[in-house]
């Protein structure tokens, strides 16, 4: 219904909305997916200044992800009170992460009291968009951070590994800290980083590398732990660690055990829906004329033979995953 | 069936999956020369299987008869690619400039193939583009990063089609020549390119934004339009709540078939002992409260990072 309502709101006349002194409405409009309306709901909410807020405070709490990216960005626009903190707050708990950008950057373009301690806490943030952008405002401001372990994490933000590999070991806590939770691009770089500078403090990120989701990065990994103080003959116990890819073996018998068929379907095997259904259709057939139990009864060692089967097809299945 | 002058038996073979008598049945048609025309074009232009047609048109290639060229340049509308790039290999092979506007054409095909068999039989013929704008076309055929980043030559057209190719490394690497030549009329399609679906091309995308002069606030709209995969908590709930167990399936859960499985069983020996209404009865508010449970956990599931 909401989205009814919108489109019939988008056709109408922004004008008339205007004369209304109908903010709401005119505040829902700048998240339209047409820029021109966007454009126009913006022109026609400057206009009222800060009685406008309530409904841009309101939208940008409530309203949909388009709607907040367009009050984020009308209030970058426009000098309202107390922006500053509304912003910061958002940044502070919002999920949607384009939304977090989108207040860091408007943040970082005031150039307000409230923005640096936010712009700091940004280069540490796990989403390389808001740590560049973050790094970004900060020189921009002029503001390059002054103490040691907030530099490293500027220069981790904006990239520059070539200065990164020059820090040595007093870049190894925030190397670790942006490895965990990052996303792939930015932890093969930091791996590079630590093969390159043959840091012996980095192991532990080695360790995490080899038994990373990414084989990609594992392999990279195994020269940067080699470099890193890790001996050859501990890199296979490490990378074994890593998180399998394959179907799990335990739901794989499970299913069989239970439900005959859809443990094989679990593991990719077509034919695992149409064994199931016979087995459905024998024991159904069965229970019928014997009754609930016996028909589960006597099928129960066959499906627990099969579930060991189906354990065994699944464990060589996650071995391959190397 | 060379001596016999077989020519439908020939065009049988051509289907066969075995490379290498296919190429020579190729060969064997291409020598019995221009009685094996009309035969060919046929199988080219009508025959279901693909194999057929792709054999006709290299058989075609190889005759050289200048009667075939209109109806390969039909073909170069073909919905098949492999079909496209085959008659754009196959047009090199005639020395008839009636085929130039035909490959030149190719080179805005959708499909890298195409583009990179129009742009190497263009080289065979002697082409040698008449303007600047067909030479950037050109040179998008052959994917000539380096020609393409020449600030001198106008390339915007063909690198913003290259932003909507299939292929991620093409779309990364016309992104990254736009970023070296920073034009401000890149920067629609640049917005467009923060919401792909490849990371790494958003990613890229959002550097040459900037340095085309994006404004910044623009970015979190554009990278909010990339797909996103989080699945829908209302449609959860919803099959969870019909068919109790499927809502966990919906999101991944592998025990949602289990539960699926055993709702199943449960209801219907319900049904025998207690009833319809008692069954019902019993059943709802658990069905309610796994919906719930479903809607939740899946509201709950975290918003990827872009």
């Amino acid at each position: 219904m909401a989205d009814l309502w919108f489109l019939k709101c988008a056709n109408a006349d922004i004008d008339r909305l205007k004369k209304r002194s109908d903010t709401y409405r005119l505040v829902s409009l700048l998240g339209h997916s047409d820029p021109v309306i966007r454009s126009q709901a913006a022109d026609a909410l400057s206009t009222f200044g800060d009685t406008a807020l309530p409904a841009l405070i309101n939208a940008l709490h409530f309203g949909t992800v388009s709607v907040r990216l367009g009050v984020i960005d009308f209030l970058g626009n426009n000098n309202l009170p107390h922006t500053g903190t509304h912003l910061a707050e958002i940044f502070e708990h919002e999920k949607v992460p384009e939304v977090r950008l989108a207040a860091l950057i408007t943040l970082g373009q005031s150039g307000g009291t409230d923005a640096e301690p936010v712009l700091l806490k940004g280069l540490r943030d796990k989403n390389r968009y808001i740590r560049y952008s973050a790094a970004k405002a900060l020189a921009r401001l002029n503001r390059i951070p002054d103490t040691l372990p907030d530099l490293i994490y500027f220069y981790i933000a904006c990239q520059d590994w070539g200065t990164i590999r020059t820090m040595d070991s007093d870049a190894t806590g925030p190397l670790m800290d942006i490895y965990s939770g990052g996303d792939a691009d930015t932890r093969r770089a930091i791996l590079s980083v630590l093969k390159d500078t043959k840091n012996k403090t980095a192991k532990q990120i080695c360790q995490n590398a080899l038994q990373d989701s990414d084989s990609r990065l594992r392999w990279n990994a195994i020269g940067a732990s080699m470099n890193c103080g890790i001996s050859m003959l501990q890199l296979p116990r490490f990378a074994a660690g890593h998180k399998r890819r394959g179907p799990d073996p335990v739901a794989a018998a499970l299913l069989n055990f239970l439900f005959l068929g859809l443990g094989y379907n679990y593991i990719g095997k077509w034919w695992g829906f149409p064994v199931f259904m016979t087995y459905m259709t024998i024991i159904v057939l069965a229970q019928l004329m014997t009754g609930p139990f016996l028909p589960y009864l006597v099928a129960s060692p066959i499906t627990a033979l099969l579930a060991i089967h189906t354990y065994g097809w699944a464990v060589r299945i996650s071995e391959q995953d190397v | 069936m060379i001596q016999e002058k077989n020519v439908d038996g020939l065009i049988h073979v051509l289907a066969v999956t075995n490379p290498d008598l296919q190429t020579a049945a190729v060969h064997a048609l291409g020598k019995l020369g221009t009685i094996a025309t009309d035969p060919l074009l046929e199988a080219a232009k009508n025959k279901k299987n693909r194999l057929y047609r792709l054999g006709a048109i290299s058989a075609l290639a190889e005759i050289k008869d200048r009667r075939s060229v209109p109806h390969l340049i039909q073909m170069l509308n073909d919905p098949g690619s492999e079909i496209r790039w085959q008659v754009t290999i196959a047009l090199g092979e005639f020395d008839d400039p009636v085929i130039i506007p035909s490959l030149v054409s190719a080179l805005r095909d959708r499909d890298k193939y195409v583009r990179y068999g129009a742009a190497a039989s263009l080289k065979k013929t002697g082409y040698v583009p008449s303007d600047p704008d067909e030479a950037v076309w050109y040179y998008a055929g052959f994917q000539d990063w380096d020609k393409l980043q020449d600030r001198s030559i106008s390339a915007l057209p063909p690198l913003v089609f290259l932003l909507d190719d299939p292929d991620r490394e093409i779309r990364l690497n016309a992104i990254k020549v736009l970023s070296k030549r920073a034009e401000p009329a890149a920067a629609p399609a640049l917005i467009q390119s923060l919401g792909d679906e490849d990371r790494d091309v958003r990613w890229n995308a959002m550097f040459a934004a900037e340095r085309c002069g994006v404004p910044q606030s623009e970015l979190p709209r554009g990278l909010y339009s990339r797909p996103h995969v989080k699945k829908n908590p209302l449609i959860a709930g919803f099959l969870n709540f019909l068919l109790p167990g499927l809502g966990y399936g919906y999101i991944g859960k592998w025990w949602g078939i289990m539960i699926f499985q055993i709702d199943i069983t449960v209801t219907v020996w319900l049904f025998k002992i207690r009833g319809e209404a008692d069954t019902y009865s019993l059943l709802f508010p658990i069905y309610l409260l796994l919906a719930i449970h479903a809607w939740y956990i899946t509201k709950r599931l975290p918003e990827e990072p872009p």
